[in-house]
């Protein structure tokens, strides 16, 4: 399966019992404090909204420049990027094991001069950037991260990883929950960013919501100048709305703030976003968002968390060439934000972490591929990041009843370390109880 | 409840403007009329026959899509020099999206002029549940066959259905199914027909959909005259058990058994309640609807009937309730602004790169739109589908809504006429030039604050040219329009 969008199907899926059955639709973007009901008898009241008084665009402060990861809110800003389908782990890091050219003899090809790292492994021969990364002891390489009783399913899979809940009976994402936890008043509504038209679940909170942004500057729309302006803006404020006309109101608003917010932001003085010049080599998807990332983290927007997506990882069929392909794509990207962000007061602030669904299968299929699998690895990078190999090396000689590799990291783990290291929350809150951290942010 | 939710609107006229908009993309007023003499029944009943049964359509007429012999193709490719290879493919890869495009905006046209609106609306239901991708697939002709299969089959028999969704040559490709081998299947397309297409998660287990990738070995694509062929010499016919049935099973008998369960029927009940009603439908409903659908043996009209006959269907739970998606928003917009001839013309201009996987000239407004909405028609971003509700309600999206109003409105065709307060309610003229637009974009209950500030718009803008596109692109961005 090709290119996977960030989440998935909210709402399909089987009727009972549904993951999806108790999910609180977050619509509201840096928290207009209303849960809309996803599918029942909601209404909402608002009659005091007014777009001028928003209170989510009263704060102005750039994002702080900080070198201190001591600090207990590390004002780092962290890039996610979901390589949605299932990234296969074991080609991306190859093990040391006489097994894997066993269970693969065709997939190995492809790996045939790989970059060693430490431990008899070795990056992808296509990695350069991120060996380069690894060498300024900069790249956390994180093997064996899954969790306990892998879903092979890609949903339910992505389900988890993003809520955090393997019961599936969480609606709200772990970064949502970061959003919900910090009080939302006069926050800016862009301290969590997707690029790109979709909001992962993972940034979506039962309170609040990351935005969602297409390319860096707001162009101007003269729908929304002058009285048709104040039409929309009364529109967006219609009390009594109930179901989704709560939602198309609530998002209106929404746009409203993120808007505004852009635009404080370039007046403040900071390079207009969206006037960086592209990363070189920027081809594919990939690219183009870490481009546009960079720039707005050098125009000093006060995100904190921004989401990124790369799909095409699901390589069932056909595999060499495709995964090749996916793993230059990456490299180059991720090597392609830090270039942006040389010389910014920013760079040192940045920590970039790729995650998947699941990896696949050890052994490699009839059709030149490999199928759903479990455990994988996983990279943190950036100048906070302590480099070096964690979580083992994958153990071909020990895998679980579906022949997948057994997960030595618990994903939560990896998450709960940004969380303190990172974004300075509770992990306990955000991400659940118990989560030793992994030791990557030092 | 129903005071909470009541318009200074008829509830008939309200209920009946809801069944439009559900069933289908909206009623232009005399149809609306047509419906309201015949009443609410009666007009399901006339809906879903002309949907199992109405004779096929031909308007707009389909681009030309090749079929080229893809073996003879590959083996040309094969024969140049690797500069030569290279431009072929470029070019062909050209060919492919200028394809792509075409197809692209004449499902939307066709959504626009249908006569069978009800028909157009289970197509796209079953596109979003069969979804298959242009961007994998690179056959525009694929696609649009795998639409038409969708087309013919969409209100009748559900196993069947799935037969024939199985070995077209889109989802071959697609899901992998087409180099799918004896001794080391790959489980791509056995796990999604399980977990997508017939029975959803939790209702087969990790062994099923192993024993049926066996089955479905074998399985593959000619190239040459791009359809299903069977190689036999590929296909394990061994033992095997699949949900209990043990056999030599072959592919076909796979989907027979998956289809025939009962978990088959909650499932398929469930996609489509949540796709016509609403997204959280209790267990009592789906049991009730499960049973109509096994009752009638499994096809989809009698239960596309009982939804839209069904209480909760009618009443308040369902009101409301679903947003719009893009392209039943822009299919509404070019059947009453008159843009269906141009619509490629219509949209966001000077966006280029990859949009949706999909990738985007700086000439093709429509298709950026759709992309920056998140609907690429015949290109979802994964196997599951698009989203609903909340999905589509993004701030980048908004942006983008927003960008389309103004450039569908900009080309609307003799906008003034859509105020016109005469003939735009059933029974009595509108009560405002702005209610008469809103009742002939699908909403004659839109709720009065929403009429409010369109009248205001009005009074205070004029009523020159640019003031009545003014009012037209803010009335397509209504809450009222934007859900269905």
């Amino acid at each position: 399966m090709q290119p996977y969008s960030n989440s998935p199907p909210e709402t399909s899926g089987p009727p009972l019992p549904s993951r999806r059955k108790v999910l609180k639709v977050a619509g509201a973007v840096g928290g207009a404090g209303l849960a809309l009901g996803a599918g029942g008898f909601t209404v909402s009241r608002l009659l005091d909204w007014r777009h001028d008084e928003d209170p989510r665009i009263s704060e102005r402060q750039p994002l702080p420049v900080t070198t201190s990861p001591d600090a207990k809110d590390g004002g780092m800003v962290l890039v996610a990027v979901f390589l949605q389908g299932g990234n296969d782990g074991l080609n991306t890091v190859i093990p040391p094991d006489g097994k894997y050219k066993d269970f693969r003899p065709e997939l190995s090809k492809e790996t045939a001069n790989p970059l060693p790292i430490d431990n008899g492994l070795a990056l992808h021969p296509k990695l350069t950037r991120l060996k380069a990364l690894y060498d300024e002891k900069r790249l956390a390489v994180v093997e064996n991260v899954g969790y306990d009783k892998p879903n092979l399913s890609h949903f339910a899979s992505t389900d988890i990883w993003m809520t955090c809940d393997p019961q599936g009976t969480t609606g709200s994402g772990w970064v949502g929950r970061w959003l919900d936890a910090v009080d939302w008043k006069g926050h800016d509504p862009l301290r969590a960013l997707a690029v790109g038209f979709q909001v992962p679940r993972y940034m979506r909170g039962d309170k609040t919501s990351a935005a969602a942004v297409q390319g860096t500057s707001p162009s101007a729309i003269p729908l929304l100048e002058g009285p048709s302006g104040q039409a929309y803006s009364a529109l967006a404020g219609i009390p009594d709305a109930y179901h989704q006309l709560s939602g198309v109101q609530g998002n209106a608003r929404d746009l409203l703030a993120v808007r505004s917010s852009l635009a404080q932001h370039q007046t403040n003085g900071a390079p207009a976003a969206g006037g960086a010049a592209a990363t070189p080599g920027a081809a594919g998807q990939l690219g183009p968002q870490l481009t546009d990332i960079a720039a707005l983290i050098k125009a000093g927007l006060p995100t904190r968390v921004y989401g990124a997506v790369l799909g095409g990882f699901d390589t069932h069929a056909r595999e060499e060439g495709t995964h090749a392909d996916l793993m230059s794509e990456v490299d180059t990207a991720i090597g392609g934000l830090f270039d942006s962000l040389k010389g910014s007061p920013y760079a040192d602030q940045v920590v970039v972490m790729t995650f998947s669904e699941f990896g696949r299968r050890a052994a490699e299929n009839g059709s030149g591929g490999s199928d759903h699998g479990a455990g994988s690895v996983l990279f943190v990078a950036g100048t906070p990041v302590k480099g070096g190999i964690y979580g083992g090396t994958p153990d071909l000689k020990n895998l679980d009843s579906n022949g997948d590799i057994k997960a030595a990291v618990d994903f939560r783990q990896v998450y709960a370390e940004v969380t303190e290291k990172a974004l300075g929350a509770d992990a306990n809150e955000v991400v659940g109880k118990g989560f030793a951290p992994v030791g990557f942010m030092g | 409840m129903m005071t909470e939710m009541s318009t200074s609107t008829d509830p008939k006229i309200a209920e009946m403007a809801h069944l439009f908009r559900r069933a289908g993309f909206g009623a232009a007023p005399d149809q609306l009329d047509q419906a309201l003499s015949a009443g609410y029944e009666a007009t399901v009943e006339r809906l879903v026959q002309a949907a199992a049964s109405g004779p096929a359509e031909s308007e707009p007429a389909l681009p030309p899509l090749e079929r080229p012999d893809y073996a003879a193709e590959n083996a040309r490719l094969r024969g140049l020099s690797e500069q030569e290879r290279r431009q072929a493919v470029q070019e062909r890869q050209k060919k492919e999206r200028e394809e792509y495009q075409a197809l692209h905006t004449w499902w939307l046209q066709r959504m626009s002029v249908t006569a069978v609106p009800l028909r157009e609306r289970m197509t796209l239901i079953w596109h979003d549940h069969f979804a298959t991708g242009f961007q994998k697939v690179k056959s525009a002709a694929f696609m649009y066959d795998q639409n038409e299969l969708l087309r013919k089959k969409g209100m009748g028999s559900f196993p069947e259905m799935v037969q024939a969704a199985a070995k077209d040559p889109a989802m071959l490709i697609w899901l992998d199914s087409n180099s799918n081998r004896k001794g080391a299947p790959n489980e791509n397309f056995a796990r999604e027909l399980m977990e997508l297409f017939t029975l959803g998660i939790g209702n087969y287990t990790e062994d099923d959909v192993r024993q049926a990738a066996r089955a479905f070995t074998g399985w593959t694509l000619n190239l040459q005259r791009g359809a299903f062929a069977f190689n036999a010499g590929q296909h394990d016919g061994d033992y095997k058990t699949v949900l209990g049935k043990s056999g030599n099973l072959s592919g076909e008998e796979v989907i027979d058994w998956v289809t025939t369960r009962p978990a088959s029927s909650t499932f398929v009940a469930a996609k489509l309640f949540r796709q016509l009603a609403h997204t959280e439908p209790s267990t009592e409903t789906l049991a009730g609807l499960a049973r109509v659908y096994e009752s009638g043996n499994r096809v989809i009209a009698p239960l596309v009937r009982e939804i839209l006959l069904s209480s909760e269907f009618r009443g308040d739970a369902s009101r409301r309730s679903l947003v719009r998606q893009p392209a039943d928003w822009v299919a509404v917009s070019a059947r009453v602004l008159g843009l269906a001839a141009n619509l490629d013309q219509v949209g966001i201009k000077g966006v280029k790169g990859k949009a949706a996987g999909v990738k985007v000239a700086g000439n093709q407004p429509l298709l950026a739109a759709m992309a920056g909405m998140g609907q690429t028609l015949f290109n979802p971003p994964n196997v599951g589908g698009w989203g609903q509700n909340s999905y589509w309600l993004t701030t980048a999206a908004a942006q983008v809504r927003l960008q389309t109003s103004q450039a569908l409105a900009l080309a609307a065709d003799h906008p003034e006429s859509l105020l016109e307060v005469k003939g735009a309610m059933p029974g009595s003229d509108a009560s405002s030039p702005s209610a008469a637009l809103l009742a002939r974009l699908g909403a004659p209950d839109a709720r009065a604050e929403t009429v409010a500030a369109l009248e205001a718009y009005r009074k205070s803008a004029g009523s020159s040219s640019e003031a009545v596109r003014g009012l037209v692109a803010l009335a397509l961005i209504t809450p009222d329009v934007q859900v269905g």
